[in-house]
C-alpha cells in the first residue's frame, strides 16, 4: 500500500498545475483553480512557489477583471534547455529547445554514421558544448535503421569492462534525464494520439519487411489475427495489392482514416481506395519536424513534472 | 632454478602491464599461461608416454577453453535468469514494494532494501542488473536524508552481501578449486553472515554520523513504463530470486536445471499470452548472453592459465618456490592470507577474477594446503574485490551515479571488508587446516 503523506498530496497538485500552464501556454491563476478544482488559495501558494523556482513567470499585461488585477502565468523560457538527438544511419542531428519549445539552435553533428561509444562521445562533447544553455534533459530519436547492437557501450573502466545502453551510459556521464524513443513507435503513437486529433476510428499499415496492421474502434485496439495481412496479401507487397488490403478494410471495419507507414511519397499517391470518405494519410518517419519538437515537449514534461 | 625465476619474473611483468591498463585481463591470462609453458618446455604439440596430450596448443589452450565450461553455462543461465526478471518488471516491483513496505523511517527503509537487493544479487549480476537496480534504490535512499557516498557504499555492501549465494559463482568457484558446491556453499553461509553483519554495521554508523531524522515517504516515482505485479501471480513471481537458491542449497538441484526451472517459473507468473512469453523468453536469452559476454572471456582465460600452471612440467619447475612461501602452519596461514587479502584489489593475484585463479590452482597442485584451506582463504579475500574495488564497474558505476569519488568508497569500505576476510581467513584456519 503506497501511503500518501501532505508531500504527495502536494506534488500531485503541483503536477496538476503544471499540467495546465503547459496545456494552454498562458493561463491566469482563476483559471488554474477552475482548471484544477483546486482552491485559489492552495493555487496561489503552488504558484509562488513555481515563481521563486523560476519554472513560470507572469506574462503579458496586466489586466483587470471584475476589479481584480490578473497577470497571466507561463513557463519560463530561460528556465532551461531540452536537446533532441536524432540518430539515423546518415548521421546524428541536434535541435535545442527552450522550456517554451522554441527552438533555439538546430545543427547536423556529423553526416557518418557514428556508434557505440564513437556516438556516446558525440552526444556528451555536444551537451557540454551547450553548458551555456543549461540543457536540463535530452531525447534521443532513433530512425529505424539504427540497430540495437549500435548503442550498446562498453564501459571500460580499464581493468573490466561491461556493455551497457547508450541510454544508461549517458545517464551516469551526464547526470540528467534521458529519454529514448523510436521513430517508428513514436510516430506510432502520437499520430494515434487523440490530443492530435479527434477520436477517429482508425487502421495504421506498415510496410517493411512483414505488413502491420493494427484498428482503432472508439479508441480500443481490435484484436487481429497475427496471420491476417498473410492471408489477404501475396507475397509481394505491390500497390495493387496494399489497395486490395486497405479496401478490404474500410468494407469490415467502419474506418475514418488510413495511416500509411514504411512507404514512399510514390508508392502513397498509386494507392487507391475506393471509398471516399475514407481518408488516406502518410506518416513520415524522417519527418524532424514534426517528431523532434514532440519529442522535446515530452522530455520537458517529464522535467517539469515530479 | 633459472626456468622458476624467469616463470616469476614473466609473472611480475604480466601482471604489472594489467594492473597498470596496459593490456586487459582476457588478454593477460591466456598469454601469462603460454608464456609460463613456453619457459618450462613444455612442447607446442605433443603426447606423453602414455598417449596423453601435453603440448600446450591442446593441453592448455584448446582444453583451457572448456575447463570451466560448467561455470560459464551457469553464467549463461543466470544472466539470462536475471534479464526474465529485469525485463518482467520482477526487479523493479521486489524494490518498490520493499520501500513501500518501509513507510516512512529511513532507518527502516534501508534495512528493507538492503535485503532486497542481497536478494536480487543472488541470482542477478552484471552491470546491467546493477544499473536497475542502483537507479531504483540509490534515489530513494538520497531522498530518505542517505549522503550520497554513504548510499553508494550501503548499496555496494548489501550487492556483495547477496553475492556470497550467487548460485553461478558458486559454480564457477567449484571449478578453480575443483570442490563440490556443497562446499563452497557451506564456507559461503559463514562468509554471507559476516558480510550482512558488516553491511548493519556500516548502516548504523552511517546513519549516528550522520544524523540522519528525515520522516516522510520515500517517493517512488510512479514509472508509467513499469510493468505492475500485482495478485498472487504478482506475488508468486516476486519469488523468483529465491527458486535456484532453494533448489540448489536446499535440494541439491543441479546449478542448470535449478536456473530453469527459475526461468519457468518468473514466466508462468508474468507472462499475459504464450506467445509474448516465447518473445520474452528469446530476447531474454540473447541479452542475458551478451550480458555475460566479459564474465565468459574471461572463465576461458581462467580455464586457459589454470591448466597452464597445473601442467605436470610446469608444476615441475615451480614447486620448489611455492613450497618455500606457502605457510606450513595455522598462525602463519592466517597471517599470510590476512595481510595479503587486499592484494585482491586492483587485479591484484588474490584476485580470483583474475591471476588469483591461478595462484590458487598452484597452491593446491602443491598438496601442502587441502583445497578447502585454499578455498577458505580466496574467498574471504574476494569479499573484499567484490565491492572494494575501485576497478569493478559496479564500483564506477555507482560512484559516477552518485557524484562522488570511487575511491573515496573503497577507503570506507576497506575496513569493514578487510575485517570480514580475517573472519574468513581465522575460520577457514579453524575449519580446514
Amino acid at each position: 500500500m503506497i501511503k500518501k503523506g501532505l508531500k504527495d498530496i502536494k506534488n500531485q497538485n503541483t503536477n496538476l498545475i503544471m499540467q495546465e500552464i503547459m496545456q494552454a501556454r498562458c493561463i491566469s491563476r482563476i483559471e488554474l483553480a477552475q482548471a484544477t478544482h483546486l482552491s485559489p488559495s492552495t493555487v496561489g501558494s503552488i504558484v509562488s512557489d513555481l515563481l521563486a523556482k523560476g519554472i513560470i513567470v507572469e506574462v503579458g499585461m496586466q489586466t483587470i477583471e471584475k476589479g481584480r488585477s490578473r497577470k497571466d502565468l507561463s513557463i519560463a523560457s530561460d528556465f532551461g534547455s531540452v536537446g533532441v538527438f536524432e540518430v539515423s544511419r546518415h548521421g546524428v542531428f541536434f535541435c535545442l529547445f527552450d522550456m517554451c519549445l522554441k527552438s533555439k539552435f538546430s545543427t547536423c553533428i556529423t553526416k557518418e554514421r557514428v556508434t557505440g561509444n564513437d556516438l556516446l562521445q558525440v552526444i556528451v562533447d555536444t551537451v557540454k558544448q551547450h553548458d551555456e544553455d543549461h540543457i536540463l534533459g535530452v531525447g534521443l530519436l532513433l530512425q529505424d535503421d539504427v540497430q540495437p547492437s549500435d548503442l550498446n557501450i562498453i564501459y571500460d573502466t580499464g581493468y573490466s569492462s561491461a556493455t551497457i545502453r547508450l541510454k544508461d551510459a549517458l545517464v551516469n556521464l551526464l547526470h540528467i534525464p534521458i529519454s529514448e524513443e523510436t521513430c517508428a513507435s513514436f510516430t506510432i503513437m502520437h499520430a494515434l494520439n487523440p490530443a492530435y486529433d479527434e477520436k477517429v476510428n482508425c487502421a495504421h499499415v506498415m510496410i517493411g519487411e512483414k505488413v502491420f496492421t493494427t484498428i482503432t474502434i472508439d479508441g480500443q485496439k481490435v484484436p487481429l489475427r497475427s496471420t491476417f495481412c498473410k492471408e489477404v496479401l501475396s507475397d509481394t507487397t505491390s500497390s495493387q495489392e496494399v489497395s486490395r488490403l486497405l479496401n478490404m478494410l474500410c468494407l469490415m471495419f467502419d474506418i475514418q482514416k488510413i495511416f500509411m507507414m514504411g512507404v514512399d511519397t510514390k508508392f502513397y499517391q498509386s494507392l487507391k481506395i475506393q471509398d471516399k470518405d475514407v481518408e488516406l494519410v502518410q506518416l513520415y518517419q524522417k519527418d524532424t519536424e514534426m517528431l523532434t519538437p514532440r519529442m522535446a515537449e515530452i522530455v520537458r514534461d517529464e522535467l517539469l513534472l515530479i | 632454478m633459472l626456468q622458476g625465476i624467469l616463470i616469476i619474473l614473466a609473472f611480475v611483468v604480466i601482471a604489472t602491464l594489467m594492473m597498470t591498463k596496459k593490456i586487459p585481463t582476457l588478454l593477460a591470462l591466456p598469454l601469462m599461461a603460454v608464456v609460463i609453458c613456453l619457459i618450462a618446455g613444455v612442447p607446442a604439440i605433443g603426447v606423453n608416454a602414455d598417449g596423453v596430450a601435453i603440448g600446450w596448443l591442446q593441453a592448455v589452450l584448446e582444453a583451457g577453453t572448456v575447463r570451466m565450461g560448467a561455470a560459464i553455462m551457469a553464467v549463461i543461465f543466470g544472466s539470462w535468469l536475471g534479464q526474465l526478471m529485469n525485463k518482467t518488471g520482477i526487479t523493479e516491483n521486489i524494490i518498490k514494494k520493499s520501500a513501500e513496505l518501509g513507510g516512512d523511517k529511513p532507518l527502516v527503509v534501508t534495512l528493507i532494501l538492503c535485503v532486497a537487493v542481497a536478494l536480487l544479487f543472488t541470482t542477478l549480476s552484471g552491470l546491467g542488473s546493477i544499473i536497475m537496480v542502483g537507479s531504483i534504490v540509490l534515489p530513494i535512499l538520497i531522498s530518505i536524508g542517505v549522503p550520497a557516498l554513504s548510499a553508494a557504499s550501503i548499496f555496494l555492501m548489501s550487492f556483495t552481501t547477496g553475492l556470497t549465494f550467487n548460485i553461478a559463482n558458486w559454480k564457477m568457484f567449484a571449478g578453480i578449486f575443483s570442490l563440490d558446491i556443497e562446499q563452497i556453499r557451506n564456507f559461503e553461509i559463514y562468509l554471507m553472515v559476516a558480510t550482512a553483519v558488516a553491511t548493519l554495521i556500516l548502516i548504523f554508523v552511517e546513519f549516528k554520523k550522520n544524523g540522519i531524522k528525515f520522516a516522510f515517504s520515500a517517493p517512488v516515482k510512479p514509472d508509467v513504463k513499469s510493468t505492475q505485479l500485482s495478485g498472487v501471480r504478482g506475488s508468486l513471481a516476486m519469488l523468483t530470486p529465491l527458486i535456484p537458491i532453494v533448489l540448489v542449497a536446499g535440494l541439491k538441484v543441479p546449478v542448470c536445471p535449478a536456473f530453469m526451472v527459475g526461468i519457468a517459473w518468473a514466466l508462468i507468473f508474468t507472462s499475459s499470452s504464450v506467445a509474448k512469453a516465447m518473445n520474452t523468453l528469446t530476447k531474454t536469452c540473447y541479452d542475458g548472453i551478451t550480458d555475460a559476454g566479459p564474465a565468459i572471456i574471461l572463465m576461458v582465460g581462467i580455464g586457459i592459465l589454470y591448466l597452464a600452471v597445473t601442467h605436470p612440467m610446469v608444476k615441475e619447475v615451480l614447486n620448489p618456490f611455492l613450497l618455500a612461501v606457502t605457510p606450513k602452519s595455522v598462525v602463519s596461514y592466517i597471517l599470510f592470507f590476512s595481510l595479503l587479502a587486499p592484494l585482491a584489489l586492483y587485479r591484484g593475484p588474490m584476485n580470483l577474477f583474475g591471476l588469483g585463479s591461478g595462484i590458487a590452482a598452484l597452491i593446491i597442485g602443491l598438496g601442502t594446503l587441502s583445497p578447502l584451506a585454499v578455498m577458505g582463504a580466496f574467498l574471504s579475500a574476494e569479499r573484499i574485490q567484490g565491492c572494494g574495488d575501485p576497478t569493478n564497474t559496479q564500483n564506477v558505476w555507482t560512484a559516477n551515479f552518485c557524484e562522488v569519488d570511487v575511491n573515496s568508497i573503497t577507503r570506507k569500505l576497506l575496513p569493514y571488508l578487510w575485517v570480514i576476510a580475517v573472519f574468513g581467513v581465522v575460520l577457514s584456519a579453524v575449519l580446514y587446516f
